[in-house]
């Protein structure tokens, strides 16, 4: 059709939380809600997208159900498949909606695309080579399981669904033995959509190197559910107008999972970010911020509904703050509503208001990954990720965001121990010294490299192909010479020339790419931008090895070590783990990218813990930095550091080890990365989470 | 009165003839078959002839050489008892327990080994009802996990991950199954004729355990089943020991109980009652019951007939074909989920496993005066729950009024549950007080079936658990029996002459002359004299 364009969005109809609350008359009217996801011109049945590849094989019925296709016109031309608990085809439409929502804010808070954690092991623990370790899509089974669980599987790179006969015995909290299916919970999907990128972001994060790493994933996945709730447009405001306004009282939205939670007889929702209900009295009560309970709460999902508590009472505070004039609008300047009902005006504004907050809320915490050390996260370092983030996207707070946040996590007892004072400023990450600016700049790729890699994705989407001529491969994707083809590091000059081969490329449009449709582009965009990382990656390793070698004083060299946190006397191999764009909005309102860089290392450690057993085991300590780079001035803006010769934190690490170990007993060894040195590693399923309490400690 | 023999029990040949009791006592002999449960106690009695009660005879199939020494521990026996054993405990239906009354059944069919009264725990009485409830959820589940293990086994060949789990689910399932890993072969000519001998259904279902345990019905000439917090039982045809029942309890919460409150299952997506229960219901799906009725099962599929497709349909489709794959060695095999939801399977074994420990009929048996007289501890493999139900229990003799507290301060004798695991002896109890073994008081004895490297072997298996091991060395001053050696030079070692046990008035151990195949000792033995103490 001539000069029509495609679509901006596809309009797919879902359950807004699941299929229970049809049931309820009060819910019935809003819970079957339409998302808006990204037009995809080329999607196949499945769905099977760019990003996400839905495959309905139910083993544990020994069925298959055919994929639905949203490209059909009758689908098109109505929004997709109306919601319904027994046509598996729905399941394959929601699943796909749901999670394509939640990669959308994702990519519009970091401005760049999602990518999925690389493949680097095959099935056998064998490591892949670097080309074939790309993962295109996540894989979406919606009828894996028949259990009451879902999860993301870091190796099969998939999100497993389980349904399940309900054990419920009390009908008012839905159909006893009836099945319930965990894909039509749309706070599930985002909650396991969520895990699956946050590993594509930061691979290290599954690895449980202190009490908030488990937690942090946890909480994290929650948060993003949670302020998805507020995208919904008919469920904000009839929520709002059930609770006249005041979000503090229970309600839906901070709410996760209900039915799920109903059905395996705990009576409520799976988890609330508001309160809990009184074992006692069976009544809904709030819960209030105690900053002393981090100190004792050890459990990851528990631990992290502190977090997930914390943050929503910021919400709520920064909410009520921003209508406050409404309120006072509506009610001749009293500020306080009369009984009953409020005007639907009213309830409209409220809800823009708070669907405002939330998004904008959301957006500062995801914002706030790259802002983090790449590996041993803690509450307190995504505390100030969270501020460092927010200064550089937002100058001046004048709604009091930042306040609302740091005062909220302090008074759930959240916050970093390494700082003076929480205010905005000691929390901010530390900037390098002009000393420090000046060694960093000795072994950091030329401005002209570095302009390359942030801004290559937009340039470039050719540039991949284009390298393959100029014979540039790279060594083993940015880490490990010893095991990857070459023995011997390249040397400087080999490094500088293979760089002017990089920038030549990318700064060099094909016109071969530009004669590619756009569907065609679409498809390669991501591994291109995948492999080009991969490449970038190698140039960086081979070039900051070949530059450390020239650095000859001892003072330096050791000082170089403690700012990039890489031991650089030892033999030690370290990775360029990423290398992002990440946008930033300058104080006359201008974006610009940055550079994420991210440089890891570990060691292997040893251990004897106090778990009954007298074996020494094994862990793994790990250290690096994230380095935030403005490119165009070769500066380093942020240095984000986890020294891995630190021996306190190694000693923290430890301790921590031990700890659990002492508490959960010998059966807590893969859950927390130990094993015996005689022991053949086998993949495991971190997310199934089995948590199995000691007998003995009590 | 019957007339009084001398003392035989000093006798130099003792070991070679009948187990003999001091005057007014009792012989513990514990048979050392490593992972496995076998004691067989003498009382002096009313008669000339001791009373020989039998608690447990059974092995780990993990362990080396059990089947060899269970032959030479089931000979012990008939000599030890003169082919008479006046009462037999089964604590409870695993294999490490029972295992010996399956592979020597024919002793006792044949009338080699006579056994006089039966004493099991009301779980396994087939006319209680609570007890039929747990009996259909029990098959119902092993029978799932069967399944399991089946399907696991054709897929395993081609993932290390699927490998490990066949092996802990194997290794988990070992402990019900008489028979799993090539028993099955040597003995299923005997397991047919048993069944029909025995009377029961006609199946392959019938389990080891299940056989075992009609076995001992048939054979035994009266049955009693026993609930916690019977009155006192005297033990039949002695007067110097009698025995309080201590569980298993009737409450299922507390059946259920293998974790303490710190295993906090509450925030976690999984409640094991939840998806067990489904995860169980698809397993036997696949089973293909005859007997199930065709609507019954279509109730049981997530989705109505119409938008089901066979795997065979989906092979044919392109779209199947490319993003799933049937074929082992395609490139979509690392991402196929063919086995993943059989996970589940292992929680249903370790869950029936503990709610299988927690049936343990637990007895503490007391010598001398009612009351006041030293107490035999044994546990079977009691868990968190059933230790628990033990505070809620009273017992009136004469008039003073007993409880738990009396009978743990009295211990002279731990049989110590599980295998010494980390979750079979309790030390506190859910209020955070001191219980179980920290009542238990200084210088008594315990006597722990175990081998360690046996169970080293075992995935998930720790045994002894060394925090447990260091507070019973500690309460015992060192007096540990163990069914195993080389682990622990520490303890001061039987000889074959009997020797007072350092520290502990009225009891004499020795160790036997007669060996296990690898020549240590075939049992230990203790004798108890309440009159010395």
């Amino acid at each position: 059709m001539l000069g029509s364009s495609p679509p901006p969005h596809r309009s797919l109809q879902i359950y807004a939380f699941d299929p229970s609350l049809d049931l309820d008359l009060a819910t019935a009217s809003v819970n079957r809600s339409v998302v808006n996801v990204a037009w995809e011109e080329d999607l196949q049945p499945g769905p099977c997208g760019e990003y996400l590849e839905v495959v309905d094989i139910d083993p544990p019925s020994q069925a298959v159900y055919e994929p639905v296709d949203l490209n059909h016109p009758h689908l098109l031309a109505q929004q997709g498949l109306a919601p319904s608990e027994g046509n598996p085809q729905f399941h394959q439409q929601m699943v796909y909606a749901v999670a394509m929502k939640t990669i959308e804010n994702f990519e519009r808070a970091l401005g760049r695309t999602v990518h999925w954690s690389p493949r680097l092991f095959d099935e056998r623990m064998r490591r892949l080579p670097w080309n074939d370790s790309y993962v295109p899509r996540l894989r979406i089974y919606p009828h894996a399981l028949r259990e009451a669980n879902a999860y993301y599987s870091p190796d099969k790179k998939a999100l497993l669904f389980g349904y399940f006969n309900a054990t419920n015995t009390d009908s008012r909290d839905g159909l006893p033995g009836g099945i319930v299916f965990s894909c039509l919970s749309h706070d599930v999907i985002a909650h396991e959509t969520t895990h699956a990128i946050l590993d594509g972001i930061h691979r290290r994060l599954l690895e449980a190197s202190n009490l908030d790493s488990l937690a942090f994933h946890e909480a994290f996945a929650d948060l993003v559910a949670i302020f998805q709730h507020f995208t919904l447009p008919g469920v904000l405001e009839h929520q709002i107008a059930a609770t006249r306004g005041d979000l503090s009282t229970e309600n839906l939205l901070a709410k996760l999972a209900v039915q799920f939670g109903r059905a395996t007889k705990r009576g409520n929702a799976l988890r609330d970010a508001l309160g809990e209900i009184d074992p006692v009295t069976g009544r809904w009560i709030p819960r209030h911020p105690d900053p002393s309970k981090i100190e004792t709460t050890f459990q990851p999902h528990a631990r992290g509904a502190i977090l997930v508590a914390a943050i929503f009472t910021a919400f709520l505070t920064i909410y009520r703050a921003h209508t406050a004039d409404l309120l006072r609008l509506a009610t001749d300047g009293r500020g306080v509503l009369g009984e009953g009902a409020i005007h639907p005006d009213l309830v409209r504004r409220l809800a823009d208001e708070a669907s405002k907050v939330a998004q904008r809320l959301l957006t500062i915490c995801i914002r706030a990954l790259d802002y983090l050390p790449p590996v041993d996260v803690t509450y307190g370092d995504y505390v100030r990720g969270l501020i460092t983030a927010d200064v550089n996207m937002v100058h001046n707070d004048q709604r009091h965001y930042r306040v609302a946040i740091i005062s909220s996590l302090r008074d759930w007892g959240i916050y970093p121990r390494d700082v003076r004072t929480l205010s905005v400023e000691s929390l901010l990450w530390n900037t390098p010294t002009p000393e420090e600016q000046r060694l960093l700049q000795k072994v950091l790729p030329p401005i002209s490299m570095l302009r390359t890699m942030a801004d290559a994705n937009d340039i470039a989407d050719e540039g991949w192909e284009i390298l393959g001529r100029l014979g540039c491969e790279p060594l083993g994707g940015g880490q490990d010479y010893g095991s990857q083809g070459r023995r011997v590091p390249p040397s400087l000059e080999e490094v500088l020339e293979a760089g002017e081969r990089l920038m030549q490329a990318y700064l060099h449009v094909s016109p071969n790419g530009l004669s590619q449709s756009h569907a065609a582009r679409a498809a390669t965009r991501r591994r291109n931008e995948y492999l080009r990382e991969r490449q970038f990656a190698w140039y960086l390793h081979a070039f900051l090895v070949a530059k450390t070698r020239t650095i000859t004083a001892h003072a330096e060299r050791q000082r170089l070590s403690d700012l990039l946190g890489i031991d650089f006397y030892s033999d030690t191999k370290f990775e360029v783990h990423a290398i992002r764009p990440a946008v930033r909005v300058l104080p006359n309102g201008r974006t610009k990218t940055d550079l994420v860089v991210m440089l890891t290392q570990r060691t292997i450690q040893t251990v004897h813990p106090d778990d009954g057993m007298d074996e020494p085991l094994h862990y793994r300590f790990r250290g690096g930095a994230t380095l935030l780079i403005e490119p165009e001035l070769g500066q380093v803006r942020y240095c984000i550091t986890k020294k891995i010769q630190s021996e306190s934190r190694r000693q923290r690490q430890e301790a921590f080890l031990l700890a659990r170990m002492e508490t959960e007993g010998p059966d807590a060894r893969a859950r927390y990365g130990l094993w015996r040195p005689d022991e053949q590693k086998v993949p495991q399923e971190p997310f199934r989470l089995l948590h199995r309490g000691p007998e003995w400690e009590e | 009165m019957a007339k009084q023999t001398p003392p035989t029990h000093t006798r130099k040949n003792a070991q070679a003839g009948p187990l003999l009791p001091p005057p007014g006592g009792v012989a513990i002999r514990m048979y050392r078959l490593g992972l496995g449960d076998c004691f067989l106690l003498a009382f002096a009695g009313k008669k000339a002839r001791p009373v020989y009660m039998l608690i447990d005879c059974g092995v780990h199939f993990a362990q080396q050489e059990g089947k060899q020494n269970m032959a030479l521990v089931v000979d012990d026996l008939a000599r030890a008892t003169e082919g008479h054993i006046d009462l037999v405990v089964a604590t409870h239906e695993h294999a490490d327990h029972l295992s010996g009354f399956v592979h020597h059944a024919k002793r006792f069919l044949n009338g080699d080994i006579t056994i006089g009264r039966l004493w099991l725990a009301w779980t396994e009485n087939d006319h209680d009802a609570d007890a039929a409830r747990l009996r259909r959820g029990r098959v119902a589940a092993y029978d799932a996990i069967e399944a399991a293990l089946h399907k696991l086994e054709q897929e395993a060949a081609d993932s290390p991950a699927l490998a490990a789990m066949q092996q802990r689910l194997a290794a988990a399932t070992g402990f019900f199954a008489i028979g799993v890993n090539g028993d099955v072969d040597e003995h299923e000519q005997q397991h047919a004729a048993f069944i029909s001998q025995l009377g029961l259904r006609s199946s392959k279902s019938v389990s080891g355990n299940e056989l075992a345990l009609a076995l001992l019905k048939r054979q035994a000439e009266e049955i009693t089943f026993l609930d916690a917090g019977d009155q006192p039982i005297p033990l039949p045809g002695t007067n110097v020991a009698r025995a309080y029942v201590l569980g298993p309890p009737r409450d299922d919460a507390l059946l259920n109980r293998s974790d303490p409150s710190g295993g906090d299952r509450h925030e976690t997506y999984l409640s094991s009652a939840v998806g067990l229960h489904s995860f169980a219901a698809a397993v036997l799906q696949g089973l293909n019951h005859s007997g199930d009725g065709r609507e019954q099962r279509e109730i049981t599929y997530p989705f109505d007939q119409r938008y089901r497709r066979s795997y065979e349909w989906a092979a044919d489709q392109p779209f199947f074909r490319e993003h799933y794959g049937f074929n082992g060695f395609d490139r979509q095999g690392w991402r196929r989920i063919e086995s993943d939801w059989l996970r589940a399977a292992e929680e249903l074994a370790l869950h029936l496993d503990r709610h299988t420990n927690n049936t343990s009929l637990v007895l503490a048996i007391e010598l001398g005066k009612p009351g006041q007289g030293p107490v035999l501890l044994f546990v079977g493999d009691a868990q968190v729950g059933n230790w628990l139900s033990w505070r809620s229990l009273k017992w009136r003799v004469g008039r003073r009024s007993l409880d738990i507290t009396d009978l743990l301060g009295r211990t002279l004798v731990y049989k110590v549950g599980h295998h010494a695991s980390h979750n079979a002896t309790l030390r506190r109890d859910d209020q955070g007080s001191d219980y179980g073994l920290e009542l238990m008081p200084e210088g008594l004895i315990a006597l722990i079936p175990v081998d360690q490297a046996a169970a080293s072997k075992l995935p998930g298996w720790h045994m002894p658990y060394r925090k447990l091991y260091q507070v019973l060395k500690r309460k015992t001053r060192g007096n540990i029996l163990r069914s195993d050696d080389g682990h622990d030079d520490s303890l001061p070692s039987p000889r074959t002459r009997a020797a007072r046990v350092p520290g502990v008035a009225g009891a004499t151990w020795r160790c036997s002359t007669a060996k296990k195949t690898d020549g240590r000792p075939l049992f230990y033995d203790l004798l108890i004299d309440p009159g010395d103490t």
